[in-house]
C-alpha cells in the first residue's frame, strides 16, 4: 500500500465524517437508514449500501460544513485584517462599518478602513485565492504533488517579465501592462520547465519537473538581477517587490489585479471536474473521451495568467500554492472538484492572515510577506517531498 | 453515431468490429503488420500470442491510442472519423493495469466512464449517477462505491475497472488481459461476468489473453498473433492445436479435450515431439 492514503485522508474514519449527507465516505454512519439489497455479500463493515440511492454514489462533493468553514475563515481574516494595525479598531465597529451600518467610527478611522486597510486585505485575499487555486490546479494537471507556481519557475519568469517593464523608462510600458509582461514571462518559464522536466523523464518522477523548475527559476532570477544592477535607480523599488509585499496604495492594485484573478479563477473552477479525469493518465483519459492535452493547455494558461498577475502586483510570495492545497487534500481527499474551491477560500484567508503577521510582528517595521510564507512553507515542503518520494516508488 | 448510444440506457444494438490491415510502428520497429480481424456483432474474439507479439498494441490501436495504418470500423463507422468523445461512445477499454489514483473513491472513478455523456464542464447529471449505481449493482459492487481505490483487492479493482467501462455504454468492450492479476476463482468470475453481459446486453468483446485454456473456453474466435502478424485465426479448436501452439510459442504443449472444451497444458520439453525446434527467425505468414 502506498502512502497516498496517509497523504490524503485516513479513509472513512477521517475528518470528513461529519460532512453533509451526500458524500460517500460518511455513508457508513448512515448505513442503518438506507440498506438496499446488495446483490452479493458485501465486505463486512463497509456495507455502506451506496447501491441504489444515487445521492450516495458518485464523486466527492463539496461538503457544506467545509464550505461554510472556508467562508468563515475569509470573514475572520477580513475583519481581523481591518481591525489590527497601528490604530486599533473594535471588531464590532469594523463589522458594522463594513456592512455600511452606523459604526461610531470617526472620519479618520473610516478613512483608515476604506482607503488603507481594506484594499490591502482584499488584495491579500485575492492573491491568496489565486496562488492557492493555481497551485492546486498545477498539481492536478501535472499529477505532481510538488507542482507549485514558484517551484515550476512560473513566478521567476513572471518576475523577470515584470521587472523588465518596471525598469524600462516608462515611455512604452504603462504600469497596467506589468501583469501582461509577467504573464508572458511566466508562460515562457512554464514552457521551458515542462520541456526540460516532463519530456525528459516522461512525466514519471515528480522531482524531475521540480528540478527543471528550479533551474529555470535560477536562470530567470539571474536575468532579473542583471536588469536590476543595470538600473540602480530602480533597485529599491524592485527589491522590495521581489520579496513579496502587499502594497498600501489604495484600490489601485486591487483593480489592476481583479480582472486577471476573476478570469483565472473562473476558468480553473469550471475545469475542476475535468482535472479529475487526468488522474488516470493520458491514455485512459483519451479512451474515456477526454482531450487531456487541451485540458492541460487551458488549465496551465489560466493558472499561469493568475499567478503572473499575482506576481506583478505582490511580488514573489512562495509556497502558498503548495501549503494550502495540501492541507485541503489531507482533510478532504484529492479530487480537484473539492480541492480547488476550498483552496480558493482557505488560500484567501491564509494569505490575508499571513499579511497581518507580516505587518504586525516587527511593527512599526514590516516584514516582507514572502519571507513569512517561506518561513512557514519550507518545512511543509520537506514533509510533502518526503511523502511524495515514497509514493513514487 | 454517438446519439444512438447516448440516447437511452437500453441495450445497444450489437455492433461488429472490423480491423483492416492494421500496421503499427513503434520506434522504427514493426509491432503490427497488416493485422485484419473481424469480430461478429455480439461475438467474443480473443487475441493470443507470445509476449511481445503485439496483443496490447492491437487493442491500443483499435482504441486510437497509438498511431497506425489501416482502418477500424465499429458498427460500420470508421473510428478515424470520430472525435475521442464519440469514440468513447463506441468502444470501451479496460487496460491491463488500470491507473488507480490514490485517494479517489470507487464512485468517482466509475463516474469517469460517463465523461463522454456529460456536458462541456463534465457536470454529472442524475442519469449519470443512476447509470453508475445500476452498473455497480449489476456487478455486485454497490457496497464498494464509497471506498477508496487503494483499499481494493485485485479482484475488486478489476471489477471496478470493468464497471467504469460498462457505464460508457459503448457496444464494444476491449479487454486487455482481464485476468492477468487474478487468482483462478476470480478469473472465472470476471470472465463469466463478461460473458453474461455479452449475452444479456449484446456487447461485442475483443480481448487479449495469456491463458490459452480460458481463451478457448470463452471466445468464439481466437486470433493468434506472432511477431505482429496474424499466424492463425478461427474457432478455438482450429487455432489452439498442439502443432500451432508449439510452433508459435516455442514450447511443448498438450491440448486435451473435455467434452467440447479445450484444455491447453504446457509440458516439459524433454524428449517430447514439440521441443524448441522451431526457428525463431522464421517469419510467420499472415493468413
Amino acid at each position: 500500500m502506498t502512502d497516498a492514503a496517509v497523504a490524503t485522508s485516513p479513509d472513512a474514519a477521517g475528518p470528513d465524517a461529519p460532512t453533509d449527507d451526500r458524500t460517500g465516505p460518511d455513508a457508513a454512519t448512515e448505513a442503518p437508514r438506507t440498506s438496499p439489497p446488495a446483490a452479493v455479500p458485501s465486505p463486512a463493515g463497509t456495507a455502506a449500501a451506496a447501491g441504489v440511492d444515487e445521492p450516495l454514489i458518485g464523486p466527492e462533493r463539496l461538503s457544506r460544513p467545509w464550505l461554510a468553514a472556508g467562508f468563515l475563515a475569509v470573514a475572520i481574516a477580513l475583519v481581523a485584517g481591518v481591525m489590527i494595525g497601528p490604530v486599533r479598531l473594535g471588531a464590532g465597529s469594523v463589522v458594522r462599518e463594513l456592512l455600511r451600518l452606523p459604526s461610531g467610527l470617526s472620519d479618520t478611522e473610516r478613512t483608515i478602513v476604506w482607503e488603507f486597510r481594506l484594499p490591502r486585505v482584499v488584495l491579500g485575499l485575492l492573491v491568496g485565492a489565486v496562488l492557492s487555486t493555481a497551485g492546486g490546479a498545477y498539481q492536478a494537471t501535472f499529477r505532481n504533488p510538488l507542482a507549485d507556481p514558484y517551484l515550476l519557475g512560473v513566478a521567476g519568469g513572471a518576475g523577470f517579465g515584470a521587472t523588465l517593464l518596471l525598469v524600462s523608462d516608462g515611455s512604452w510600458a504603462s504600469p497596467a501592462l506589468v501583469p501582461l509582461g509577467a504573464f508572458i514571462g511566466g508562460l515562457v518559464a512554464m514552457g521551458l520547465t515542462y520541456l526540460l522536466g516532463a519530456a525528459g523523464a516522461r512525466g514519471n518522477a515528480p522531482i524531475a519537473l521540480v528540478l527543471a523548475g528550479v533551474a529555470v527559476s535560477a536562470f530567470f532570477t539571474a536575468m532579473q538581477t542583471y536588469l536590476q544592477q543595470r538600473n540602480q535607480e530602480d533597485i529599491r523599488r524592485v527589491y522590495s517587490w521581489i520579496l513579496g509585499r502587499l502594497s498600501t496604495s489604495g484600490w489601485h492594485d486591487v483593480l489592476l489585479f481583479l480582472p486577471y484573478a476573476v478570469i483565472a479563477l473562473a476558468v480553473l473552477l469550471a475545469y475542476r471536474r475535468r482535472l479529475d479525469v487526468l488522474a488516470v493518465g493520458d491514455d485512459e483519459a483519451t479512451s474515456l473521451g477526454a482531450d487531456p492535452r487541451r485540458i492541460r493547455l487551458v488549465v496551465v494558461l489560466a493558472a499561469t495568467l493568475g499567478t503572473a498577475a499575482a506576481v506583478a502586483v505582490s511580488g514573489l510570495i512562495v509556497f502558498v500554492g503548495i501549503i494550502v492545497p495540501h492541507l485541503v487534500r489531507m482533510l478532504m481527499g484529492s479530487s480537484a472538484r473539492v480541492v480547488l474551491p476550498l483552496s480558493l477560500l482557505f488560500g484567501a484567508a491564509f494569505l490575508a492572515m499571513t499579511d497581518l503577521v507580516a505587518r504586525t510582528v516587527l511593527a512599526p517595521a514590516e516584514l516582507p510577506i514572502g519571507v513569512v510564507t517561506a518561513f512557514l512553507g519550507a518545512p511543509f515542503f520537506v514533509l510533502v517531498l518526503r511523502s511524495a518520494g515514497r509514493q513514487d516508488r | 453515431m454517438s446519439q444512438t448510444v447516448a440516447t437511452r440506457r437500453t441495450r445497444p444494438a450489437p455492433s461488429g468490429v472490423t480491423l483492416r490491415e492494421i500496421s503499427v510502428q513503434l520506434a522504427g520497429r514493426d509491432v503490427l503488420r497488416n493485422v485484419s480481424v473481424c469480430v461478429a456483432p455480439g461475438g467474443w474474439t480473443t487475441v493470443v500470442g507470445a509476449n511481445g507479439a503485439g496483443k496490447s498494441t492491437l487493442l491500443r490501436a483499435v482504441m486510437g491510442l497509438v498511431e497506425h495504418r489501416g482502418t477500424v470500423e465499429v458498427g460500420g463507422v470508421r473510428t478515424s472519423t470520430l472525435s475521442a468523445r464519440q469514440r468513447a461512445g463506441h468502444l470501451a477499454l479496460v487496460p491491463q493495469s488500470p491507473v488507480l489514483p490514490p485517494g479517489m473513491t470507487v464512485g468517482s472513478y466509475v463516474l469517469l466512464g460517463r465523461l463522454a455523456h456529460m456536458g462541456p464542464f463534465a457536470r454529472e447529471s442524475r442519469s449519470d449517477l443512476r447509470a453508475v449505481g445500476a452498473v455497480l449493482d449489476r456487478l455486485g459492487a454497490a457496497s464498494l462505491a464509497p471506498r477508496r481505490l487503494t483499499s481494493l483487492s485485485g479482484g475488486e479493482a478489476q471489477r471496478v475497472a470493468i464497471a467504469r467501462a460498462l457505464v460508457q455504454e459503448a457496444p464494444v468492450l476491449l479487454l486487455d488481459e482481464p485476468t492477468s492479476s487474478l487468482d483462478i476463482g476470480h478469473q472465472i468470475d470476471v470472465l463469466d461476468l463478461v460473458d453474461t453481459l455479452r449475452r444479456e446486453a449484446g456487447l461485442t468483446v475483443l480481448s487479449t489473453m495469456h491463458d490459452l485454456t480460458l481463451a478457448g473456453q470463452y471466445a468464439d474466435q481466437v486470433v493468434l498473433l506472432a511477431d505482429g502478424a496474424v499466424a492463425a485465426s478461427g474457432p478455438p479448436q482450429d487455432v489452439l492445436t498442439e502443432v500451432t501452439l508449439s510452433r508459435y510459442y516455442r514450447a511443448s504443449v498438450r491440448v486435451l479435450h473435455d467434452g467440447d472444451r479445450l484444455i491447453v497444458v504446457p509440458t516439459r520439453g524433454t524428449g517430447g515431439q514439440h521441443t524448441r525446434r522451431v526457428d525463431a527467425a522464421d517469419p510467420p505468414e499472415a493468413t
